[in-house]
C-alpha cells in the first residue's frame, strides 16, 4: 500500500466536462420535447445519471492512486487566470460524485415507479436531472465562484422541486421557505468569497493553504465563519434548520434526493473543502453548532409522528454529527460518514416513500404490520435502520465509530454526549419501524390492509442502496486498510477495531432500542410519578420543536411584515397623498389661471396657462402610465448626463 | 462647410422628432415623427459617407431605410388592431399598464 | 451649389415643423412627404444617388402611401373628438431645444474634414459590399422584413388569428 506516497500528478481529461453536462444535457432535453416523450422521459434522466456515474467510476483509479484530474477553460481573459471554468478531481470531490451519482441514479429509478402517472411526470425528472446537474457543478468546481454558481442552482433546484405539487398551498409555502432561509446562509457565503478575494486576492481551492498563511487570523476566522453560515443555510444547521423538516412536502424521492445525497451534503462538502480556512476559533463555532443541531434535532426526532418529519429531524441530527467531525478538524471523517448517511437515510427515505405509496398514510399512530404485506420494504427499512443506530458491522457502525473515536482523542467528555446521541438515534428510528412494520395492523383506519409491495422499479433501486447501507463502511473500515482516507489524505487511522468503543456503541445502541420498544411502542411511563409534569413539559417543549418556527414568526417575520406594512402605509398616506396634492394644486392652479385667463386676458396669455397645467400635468406623471411622459423624463436625463459629462 | 451646417440640419430634423414624439397623441403622429428621427440618421450617415469616403455608411442607410419600412407596417398594423379593439388612436388611452 | 443646399434644408426643416405640429393629420403626413424629398434631394446633392431613389420610392412611395391609408381607416375614431391638443408642448420643447444644444455644442466642438474631402462612393462599390462585407447583415435585414410583413398581418387580420391549436 504504498500508494498513497506516490507523487501527486494532476492529469487533464476532458471528459470531465461530461460529468455535469450529461445531466444538464438530460434537463434541456426534456425542457424541450419532455411532452412528446411522455413516458419514456424518466430514462432519458436515469441515462444521463447513470452515464456520469459510469464516468465517475472510470476516474476512480486514477483518483485511489492519488492523483488529481483537472481540465479549464478560459471564461474571461482578464488579469487573473481566477477567471477560468474550471473542474478539478480529487479524493475528496470523487467521493462526492460518487455518492451524488450512484445515489441520483438509484432515486431516479425508484422516482419511476413513484411519480408514475403524475402529469408532470417530465417536468419532474427534468428538474431532477437539474438538480444533480447543478450539484455535480458545484462539487467539482476548482474555485468558489463556480462552486458559488452551482450552489445558487442547487437553491433554485431544491425549490422548484420542493414545490412541485405547488397546488398544495403547503407545499408552495415550504419552497418559499427553503428558498428564503437558504439565502441566508448564501449571502453570507457570498460576503465571504468576496471578502476572501479582496483580501486575499484568490479563489482557487487548490490555493488555499497560501492563503491561510498571508492573512491575519482575525481576517481567515470572519471568512471561515461566513463560509460556515452558507454551509449552515444548506446543511439546516442551527438556526437555519427551520426549512428542512418543512421540505417534507415535496414527492419522497426529492427528500431523499435532498436529505441525503446532495443539497444538505453541499454544506457539509464546503466545510471539508474549505477546511484551510478555518482557525480554531471558528472549528469550535462548528463544533458547538453541530453538537447543538445534533442533540436538538435527536429529542425532536423522538417526539414527532409523522415518519417524513422523524426522518427530517434525524438527517438534521446526523448532519450535526458531521459537522461536529468538521469541528475538530476531521475532514475525512465527516465525509465518511457523509458517505455511509447518504447510503441508509436514502434507503430509509425511500423505505418511508415506499410505505406512503402504499398505505397513503404518513402518520405513525395510522401504521402497523406493514411486514407482513411489504416484507421487501421492511427488511430494506430494517437494515437501514440498523446501519443508521451503528451496529457492528454494518456502514454505520465504522463511520460513527470513527468520529467517536476522534471525539475522544480530543474532548473525553464529547465521547458520552455523542454516545447519548447515538442512543437517541436508536430510539427514533426504531420506533419508526417498530411501529410502522411490526405490531398489528390497523384495520378500523381502513388504510394499511389495502397495503401492497411497490413495484419491482421501487424494490430494486432500495435493494441496491440497501448494498450500499451494508458495505459502503467497509471502504473505511481497518479490515481494509481505510482505502477511503487514503483517498481522503487522511494519514494517522486507527489499525484494527477499538473494543471499547464498540462495546460502549453496543450498549448505547442496545439502550435506545430497549427505550424505543418500552416508551414508543409499549407507551410505558419511565419517568416517578413526581417527575411526571417535568417529563410532560419537556416532551410538548421538543414536539413543537422548541417553539423555533414560532419564535422566528414573533421577532423576525411578523415585525418585518409590520415595518413593511408601516412603510406601505406611510408611502400611501403621506408620500402618495403629498404627490396627489401637489397634483391637484396644480390641476386647480391651471384651471383657475385659465380661467382667469380667458375671461381677463384671453387669448394673450393662453400659452401661460398651458404651462401651468404642463407643470400640474408633469407633477402628476408618476400615476399616468403614459409612456410619452415616461420618455420626456429620458430625454431630459440624457440631456442634463450629456451635459455634465461633455469634456 | 456643408459638413457642420448638414449636421445643424439632421439635428434640427432628430430634434423635431423627439419633440413630435413627445407631444402627439395620435398614434398615427407618433410614427411619422419616428421616421422624421430615422431620417435625421440616415442623413447623418449619407453626410459622413461623403465626407470620409466610407461606403458602409451607405450601406447603412440603406439598412435604415429597409428597417424604417418594417417599423411602419408593423406600428400601423398595431394601430388599426387598436382601432378595432379599444377603440381608440389615441397613445395615452391605451394605458391598461397604469398603476 | 450652396443655394441649393439651402433651398433642401429650408424645405426640410419647414416640413418637419409642420409634421410635428400641424393639427391635422392628413396635412402632418403630406409634410412628412415634403421632408423626405427634400432629404432625398439632399441624398442626390451628397452623390449618393441611388440613395435618394430609394428613399423616394420606399418612404414616399410605399410607406407615406400607407401611413395616408392608415390614417383613411381610423378616420372616422378621431374625428369625433376633435383635433386633440397637443400634450407637455412647452417642457417638450425645452427637452428637444437642450438635445439640440447639446448635440451642437458637441459636434461643433469636433474638427470636420473640408468638404468634399474624399471621392464619392460608387455604387458598384455599394453593391459589392453588400454582397461580400454586409452580407450577413442584408440577410438578416431581409429576414427581419418578412418577419415583419408576416406578424402586420397576423395582427392586423380580422378576425384576430388564433394560435394553432396544441
Amino acid at each position: 500500500m504504498d500508494h498513497a506516497a506516490a507523487p501527486a500528478v494532476t492529469l487533464t481529461l476532458p471528459q470531465l466536462g461530461w460529468i455535469p453536462a450529461l445531466p444538464l444535457l438530460a434537463f434541456t432535453l426534456l425542457l424541450f420535447f419532455g411532452r412528446r416523450l411522455g413516458r419514456f422521459s424518466p430514462w432519458v434522466a436515469v441515462a444521463a445519471l447513470a452515464g456520469a456515474l459510469g464516468i465517475t467510476l472510470s476516474l476512480a483509479g486514477t483518483v485511489f492512486h492519488g492523483h488529481r484530474v483537472a481540465v479549464s477553460w478560459a471564461w474571461l481573459s482578464a488579469d487573473a487566470p481566477v477567471w477560468s471554468i474550471g473542474l478539478s478531481v480529487d479524493g475528496l470531490s470523487w467521493l462526492m460524485l460518487f455518492v451524488v451519482t450512484s445515489i441520483g441514479t438509484m432515486i431516479a429509478l425508484y422516482s419511476m415507479g413513484y411519480m408514475h402517472g403524475d402529469p408532470r411526470l417530465s417536468r419532474f425528472f427534468a428538474y431532477l436531472s437539474l438538480f444533480c446537474a447543478s450539484m455535480l457543478l458545484l462539487v467539482l468546481a476548482d474555485h468558489f465562484l463556480l462552486l458559488y454558481v452551482g450552489w445558487e442552482l442547487v437553491g433554485l433546484c431544491s425549490y422548484l422541486l420542493i414545490s412541485f405539487w405547488f397546488e398544495k398551498p403547503e407545499a408552495a409555502a415550504a419552497g418559499r421557505k427553503a428558498f428564503i432561509t437558504t439565502r441566508i446562509g448564501d449571502t453570507g457565503l457570498l460576503l465571504g468569497i468576496l471578502l476572501l478575494f479582496w483580501t486575499a486576492h484568490e479563489l482557487h481551492f487548490s490555493q488555499l493553504d497560501a492563503v491561510r498563511a498571508h492573512l491575519s487570523p482575525g481576517l481567515l476566522t470572519l471568512i471561515s465563519v461566513l463560509i460556515f453560515l452558507g454551509a449552515a443555510g444548506k446543511s439546516a444547521q442551527i438556526p437555519l434548520h427551520v426549512w428542512l423538516p418543512d421540505a417534507m412536502e415535496g414527492p419522497t424521492p426529492v427528500s431523499a434526493l435532498i436529505h441525503a445525497a446532495t443539497m444538505v451534503a453541499a454544506g457539509v462538502y464546503l466545510v471539508a473543502r474549505t477546511l484551510p480556512l478555518f482557525t480554531p476559533e471558528s472549528l469550535q463555532i462548528v463544533l458547538t453548532i453541530g453538537l447543538l443541531t445534533h442533540l436538538f434535532a435527536g429529542t425532536v426526532a423522538l417526539t414527532q409522528t409523522d415518519i417524513k418529519r422523524i426522518l427530517a429531524y434525524s438527517t438534521l441530527s446526523q448532519l450535526g454529527l458531521m459537522m461536529v467531525a468538521l469541528g475538530l478538524g476531521a475532514a475525512p471523517l465527516a465525509m465518511f460518514h457523509l458517505g455511509t448517511h447518504a447510503f441508509f437515510k436514502a434507503l430509509l427515505f425511500l423505505g418511508a416513500g415506499s410505505v406512503i405509496h402504499a398505505a397513503h398514510a404518513q402518520e405513525l399512530g395510522q401504521l402497523g404490520g406493514l411486514r407482513k404485506t411489504m416484507p421487501w420494504t421492511a427488511a430494506l427499512f430494517f437494515i437501514a435502520a440498523v446501519s443508521m443506530s451503528g451496529l457492528f458491522p454494518l456502514s454505520g457502525f465504522w463511520s460513527k465509530d470513527a468520529i467517536l473515536l476522534a471525539a475522544r482523542h480530543d474532548h473525553p467528555w464529547l465521547l458520552w454526549v455523542l454516545l447519548g446521541g447515538a442512543a437517541m438515534t436508536t430510539a427514533y428510528i426504531f420506533r419508526v419501524y417498530l411501529r410502522c412494520f411490526e405490531g398489528t395492523a390497523k384495520d378500523h383506519h381502513g388504510a394499511t390492509p389495502h397495503a401492497h409491495e411497490s413495484p419491482m422499479i421501487m424494490v430494486l433501486p432500495m435493494a441496491m442502496l440497501g448494498l450500499g447501507a451494508i458495505g459502503a463502511g467497509l471502504a473505511g473500515s481497518p479490515w481494509l486498510h481505510h482505502p477511503l482516507f487514503r483517498l481522503l489524505g487522511e494519514t494517522h487511522v486507527h489499525e484494527g477495531v477499538d473494543v471499547p468503543i464498540l462495546a460502549w456503541s453496543t450498549v448505547a445502541a442496545a439502550l435506545g432500542l430497549g427505550l424505543a420498544w418500552v416508551v414508543g411502542v409499549q407507551q410505558r411511563y419511565l419517568l416517578p410519578p413526581a417527575l411526571r409534569p417535568l417529563g410532560s413539559q419537556l416532551y410538548r417543549l421538543a414536539a413543537n420543536k422548541y417553539y423555533v418556527d414560532e419564535l422566528y414568526d414573533r421577532f423576525l417575520i411578523r415585525p418585518f411584515l409590520d415595518l413593511a406594512r408601516g412603510l406601505a402605509g406611510f408611502d400611501q398616506r403621506v408620500i402618495d397623498g403629498a404627490v396627489n396634492g401637489a397634483g391637484r394644486v396644480g390641476w386647480g392652479l391651471g384651471e383657475l389661471k385659465a380661467w382667469f385667463d380667458q375671461a381677463v386676458v384671453d387669448q394673450l396669455v393662453n400659452g401661460l396657462a398651458r404651462t401651468v397645467r404642463g407643470a400640474g400635468a408633469t407633477l402628476r406623471w408618476i400615476q399616468t402610465g403614459i409612456v410619452q411622459q415616461y420618455l420626456f423624463v429620458v430625454v431630459m436625463a440624457v440631456v442634463v448626463l450629456s451635459a455634465l459629462l461633455r469634456r | 462647410m456643408p459638413v457642420q451646417s448638414l449636421l445643424l440640419l439632421s439635428h434640427a430634423l432628430f430634434c423635431l422628432g423627439i419633440y413630435g414624439i413627445l407631444t402627439r397623441r395620435h398614434a398615427i403622429g407618433l410614427l411619422l415623427s419616428i421616421e422624421l428621427i430615422l431620417n435625421a440618421a440616415a442623413l447623418n450617415f449619407v453626410l459622413f459617407s461623403r465626407a470620409f469616403g466610407h461606403v458602409q455608411a451607405q450601406a447603412f442607410a440603406l439598412f435604415i431605410i429597409a428597417l424604417a419600412a418594417c417599423e411602419a407596417v408593423v406600428g400601423l398594423a398595431i394601430i388599426i388592431r387598436l382601432s378595432r379593439t379599444a377603440k381608440t388612436v389615441f397613445a395615452d388611452h391605451v394605458d391598461l399598464l397604469k398603476g | 451649389m450652396s443655394i441649393a443646399y439651402g433651398l433642401l434644408a429650408v424645405l426640410t426643416l419647414l416640413g418637419a415643423v409642420w409634421v410635428v405640429t400641424l393639427r391635422n393629420l392628413f396635412r402632418a403626413a403630406l409634410s412628412l412627404g415634403l421632408v423626405l424629398l427634400g432629404v432625398a434631394g439632399l441624398f442626390i446633392l451628397l452623390e449618393a444617388e441611388f440613395l435618394a431613389f430609394v428613399q423616394i420610392l420606399v418612404y414616399v412611395g410605399a410607406i407615406l402611401t400607407l401611413v395616408v391609408f392608415a390614417i383613411m381607416l381610423t378616420a372616422k375614431l378621431h374625428a369625433s373628438s376633435a383635433s386633440p391638443a397637443s400634450r407637455q408642448t412647452v417642457p417638450a420643447a425645452a427637452a428637444a431645444l437642450g438635445l439640440f444644444l447639446v448635440l451642437v455644442s458637441t459636434t461643433n466642438a469636433l474638427t470636420w474634414p473640408d468638404y468634399p474631402a474624399a471621392e464619392a462612393v460608387s455604387l458598384a462599390a455599394l453593391g459589392q459590399e453588400l454582397v461580400k462585407t454586409l452580407v450577413l447583415p442584408f440577410e438578416v435585414i431581409s429576414l427581419v422584413f418578412v418577419a415583419a410583413m408576416v406578424g402586420a398581418i397576423a395582427i392586423a387580420a380580422n378576425p384576430p388569428m388564433k394560435p394553432p391549436p396544441s
